[in-house]
């Protein structure tokens, strides 16, 4: 019946509705999340089975404030935001009003606005999921759609809707691969018209620019993916993802002074194992870019770097970012022309670390022997590193190290920084990430923000800067999975999917649409001789399914699957007299071929077989199962006896 | 043939939209949602049109079409195909519509179509139209099959009273070979009075109305069959004369007077047998449409021909 669509209808539109809330929430405003919440639970209140009738006033009044107020704020660089918006609110407003089958498309439509807008706003992987549920709801609403205008009062029962239900599932199923095959095809512009890309930047637990000892006590291990790293698998000694360093220090605060320039002037002579790699950078509140450490080349269009081998963008980065880069493997920096003063310089009143310093190090002699010492003592010594209970004092390196005896990389690094610098090496600290999990299955490197990490870099014979890791975190610390919880775990491999997404979707551009278009076109010149080893799965799994498809077809037409119950009865009727030496000639009717059959018992057997038959079929209904057990048993006395 | 509904018509425009906001933002999740709604389109055109296809139609005529009049046709329509279902069929002809929404495959179903031909003659039948907004609504696909060859429409009828002079045998051999039944004691119908009626047959009440002398026709009077001589029916026009006769044709057979037909060049000798009252129909179908009937005789006749006087009373 027509209620029956209208509530399958229903259940859709309203499953569309929630999609693209859930695509758009994490960019609206609390508002209009809370609004589109509020007023579709109204439109859904049923007060003794009517639904609420608001009056189209009120509900055209309503859409005008929701538009009014959004674009009120006149933010000429939130449009799209302030346009999702909107469109959540029009979605659950429209729910008050849903009679016709033209109601129920506009909907529809305001729900794919609604995901182009989330789609603008976002560029995360969460969106192709709930692109994919809409497509097959879309599917299925927009069949129900067709039939209910066609005639408003049709009769549908309930098998005839189940059956127009699945069958409208085959559309999205086929869409979806002739989609991929269009998001390739599709035409890209090298530069678009309109950056309209989120400038919304998600907050970093991890690394910051700026390092503040005492100030908590604990950190927030992040699961949450800082980068990742598309390369060849390293050893974990040489996994520094550099990113600032920081030299000025007050007590408590690290600072950094910008990087300008230089890198890309003076190329700095490394040696050492070179590795190229891509960098997926996901966004932050920060400019600054990572590379491995050492970094030798950087390719990325406004990025500026200097002799401290740091990178950074004149603004946050707001979207991912992807580049390419070159290191090479060292621990090492080649610098002659540094001033040390500012690498030397100790804040005041630290007289007591002073004395550690001289007690550790000693005066004079050796400047490897010193270094070596204050490393021993710090990460050989009685500190224990961790992230719990930390220091919260105004003279935190002092709580650190006479009382505490406990803390993080920052205490490590700081600590170890200013003892170099008391001993009269210039010393400062690298502020990146440390480590990262290595996914097999992409070739990639995921690095957590919970790798964040500082060490130390200290200038050597002042002609060369050591790489030095005081922190007595274990490597397993940054690359292991030992005790860091199944939703860790589960997120890693999650991260295999998003690592895709940027790199297949987000990532897709004018530049690599041509190179793709250039290797079809060089491989259809061209065919490699042997196919490699995936292409052989592909082939060999394509080749199974062929062979499937070609045996369900005889077996179709043979009568064994598919069809009605009567065809398949007939099929195995007609195969059991052609084994007999009887084939059925199609022209003839089923009665005048059994009783042409020459053996008066074949005959007599085909006889019954044959009234039995029509006894049901031509009363114009269905076989049902008894008559097809029946006739399978006549079936199989046809000639038994012979 | 493709028709865009509204529906239609907003997708395109949406679609067309998104297109320009994905190749001016180059955001790739746009042209996701872009390269999605394009496959739908495409994957339902591809739908839309199997769901047309290995479709038979028949359309089978009833006994006796009469021009001017509404008559029911069973239409019978198969989906050949042995694995996917047809949906929501709209079959249409000549102004009649009938709705499938679902047939499985390998099956049929009936359905009257009620059409009306205005005019008597040989006429084609036109084809079937089958439309189907199958599966998005977005569009309407069309396409029209034959259903058989042209088929003759009778006359219309119009009743009017039976001419009293077309009374009685044309001659003794024509009246032995015609069929005889109805014997009832029953009033046939009326006529004009004719010289030497009974007036025991005159219909006072029919007379008084109309002012002319009208005679009550008996079945028990027909022993002998009705001898229709066209030429001598009187009429205003050869369409009027036509749809008298078809009426008093129809009408003796309802009485089950077996009933004869004189056309110039052409006699069909008194019988109720079906097909012979539809060759006489059909011989009046043709009438003056420039068509040779069947058997050839009496196809050069026209309404302005000259009368013959072979074979009348």
């Amino acid at each position: 019946m027509k209620d029956r669509v209208e509530k399958v209808l229903g259940l859709l539109t309203d499953g569309a509705a929630w999609l693209g809330f859930f695509a758009a929430v994490r960019h609206v405003e609390p508002l209009y999340a809370g609004g589109f919440v509020a007023l579709f639970l109204l439109s859904r209140v049923r007060i003794k089975g009517s639904p609420l009738v608001v009056p189209p006033l009120a509900i055209s009044v309503l859409a005008a404030a929701a538009v009014v107020a959004a674009y009120g704020r006149m933010e000429i660089s939130s449009v799209v935001r302030q346009g999702t918006e909107v469109l959540l609110v029009l979605t659950a407003l429209k729910g008050f009003d849903r009679r016709t089958p033209r109601d129920y498309f506009f909907i529809q439509l305001l729900v794919v606005f609604t995901l182009a807008g989330a789609g603008i706003l976002s560029l995360d992987w969460t969106f192709l999921p709930l692109l994919a549920a809409y497509l097959i709801q879309f599917g299925v609403a927009a069949v129900l759609l067709a039939f209910w205008s066609e005639d408003p009062g049709m009769a549908l029962d309930r098998p005839v809707l189940r059956s127009i239900v699945l069958r409208s599932l085959w559309i999205p199923a086929a869409a979806i691969p002739v989609a991929a095959l269009l998001f390739v095809l599709l035409p890209r512009t090298a530069d678009p018209f309109f950056d309209l890309g989120p400038r919304r930047v998600s907050a970093v637990t991890g690394f910051t620019d700026e390092v503040v000892l005492g100030r908590v006590s604990r950190i927030q291990e992040s699961g949450a993916v800082a980068f990742r790293v598309r390369m060849e698998r390293l050893e974990e000694d040489a996994l520094y993802w550099r990113g600032l360093v920081f030299d000025g220090f007050d007590g408590r605060r690290w600072t950094s002074r910008p990087d300008h320039g230089g890198f890309f002037r003076e190329p700095i002579r490394l040696t050492g194992r070179p590795v190229a790699y891509t960098v997926f950078l996901e966004p932050s509140d920060s400019p600054v870019v990572f590379t491995l450490d050492k970094p030798r080349s950087l390719f990325l269009p406004g990025a500026w770097g200097g002799r401290n081998l740091t990178f950074s963008l004149r603004r946050p980065i707001a979207r991912t970012l992807r580049y390419d880069a070159g290191s090479i493997v060292s621990d090492r920096l080649p610098d002659g022309r540094v001033s040390p003063e500012r690498s030397l310089q100790v804040p005041a009143g630290l007289e007591r670390i002073e004395r550690l310093a001289r007690e550790v190090a000693g005066d004079g002699g050796d400047e490897e022997r010193r270094i070596g010492a204050l490393l021993r003592f710090l990460s050989h010594g009685e500190y224990r590193y961790t992230i719990r209970n930390l220091p919260v004092s105004e003279r935190p390196l002092e709580a650190f190290l006479f009382e505490h005896r406990e803390g993080n990389c920052e205490y490590f690094a700081s600590a170890l920084t200013i003892l170099l610098r008391m001993s009269g090496i210039p010393a400062r600290m690298v502020g990146g990430y440390r480590g990262g999990y290595y996914q097999e299955a992409g070739g990639f490197y995921t690095v957590p923000q919970q790798n964040a990490h500082v060490w130390v870099e200290a200038l050597r014979d002042r002609r060369e800067w050591v790489r030095l890791d005081p922190t007595p975190a274990s490597a397993e610390t940054f690359s292991g999975t030992e005790g860091k919880g199944i939703f860790f775990r589960v997120r890693l491999v999650l991260d295999v999917f998003r690592y895709s997404w940027d790199v297949f979707v987000v990532d897709y551009d004018l530049r690599r649409q041509m190179r793709l278009f250039a290797g079809v076109a060089n491989w259809f010149r061209k065919p490699p001789g042997m196919p490699g080893k995936g292409m052989m799965l592909f082939l060999a799994a394509m080749a199974v399914l062929a062979a499937a498809a070609v045996a369900a077809g005889l077996a179709r037409r043979r009568g064994f699957l598919g069809g009605t119950p009567e065809a398949r009865v007939l099929a195995a009727f007609s195969r059991r007299m052609e084994g007999l030496g009887y084939p059925r000639d199609g022209s003839r009717g089923l009665e005048e071929f059994a009783a042409a059959v020459p053996d008066p018992r074949v005959r007599e057997e085909a006889l019954r077989f044959v009234r039995r038959f029509q006894e049901s079929f031509y009363r114009d209904r269905r076989l049902s199962r008894r008559d097809v057990r029946d006739l399978r048993t006549i079936l199989e006395g046809i000639g038994k006896d012979r | 043939m493709i028709r865009i509904t509204g529906p239609g018509w907003a997708y395109l425009i949406m679609t067309l939209l998104l297109g320009l906001v994905a190749v001016n933002t180059g955001n790739n999740l746009i042209y996701l949602v872009e390269s999605a709604f394009l496959a739908a389109l495409a994957v339902s055109g591809l739908f839309g049109k199997r769901n047309l296809s290995r479709l038979r139609v028949e359309l089978r005529p009833p006994e006796e079409i009469f021009a001017g009049a509404g008559h029911p046709w069973l239409l019978t329509v198969t989906n050949g195909r042995s694995v996917l279902p047809a949906f929501l069929l709209r079959v249409s002809w000549r102004g009649a519509t009938l709705l499938i929404p679902y047939l499985a495959p390998g099956e049929s179903t009936r359905g009257f179509l009620t059409a009306v031909f205005p005019e008597r003659g040989r006429r084609e039948r036109e084809n079937v139209r089958i439309e189907s907004r199958y599966p998005f609504g977005l569009f309407i696909r069309r396409l029209r099959m034959g259903t058989g060859g042209p088929v003759v429409v009778f006359p219309r009828p119009v009743p009017s009273d039976f001419p009293a002079a077309l009374h009685g045998p044309p001659d003794p051999g024509a009246a032995q070979t015609a069929d005889r039944r109805g014997h009832d004691p029953e009033v046939l119908f009326l006529r004009e009075y004719a010289e030497g009626d009974s007036v025991r047959y005159i219909d006072w009440k029919a007379t008084a109305r109309t002012g002319e002398l009208k005679t009550r026709e008996m079945a028990d009077a027909v022993s002998s069959p009705l001898w229709i001589p066209f030429d001598r029916v009187q009429a205003d026009s050869l369409e009027d004369r036509i749809s008298r006769v078809v009426h008093w044709i129809l009408e003796a057979r309802r009485r089950g007077v077996p009933v004869g037909l004189v056309l110039v060049g052409k006699t069909h000798p008194p019988s109720l047998d079906r097909d012979r009252v539809h060759e006489m129909l059909e011989d009046l179908a043709l009438l003056g449409t420039g068509e040779p009937d069947p058997d050839g005789a009496g196809g050069k006749q026209t309404a302005s021909g000259p009368p013959e006087d072979g074979g009348t009373p």
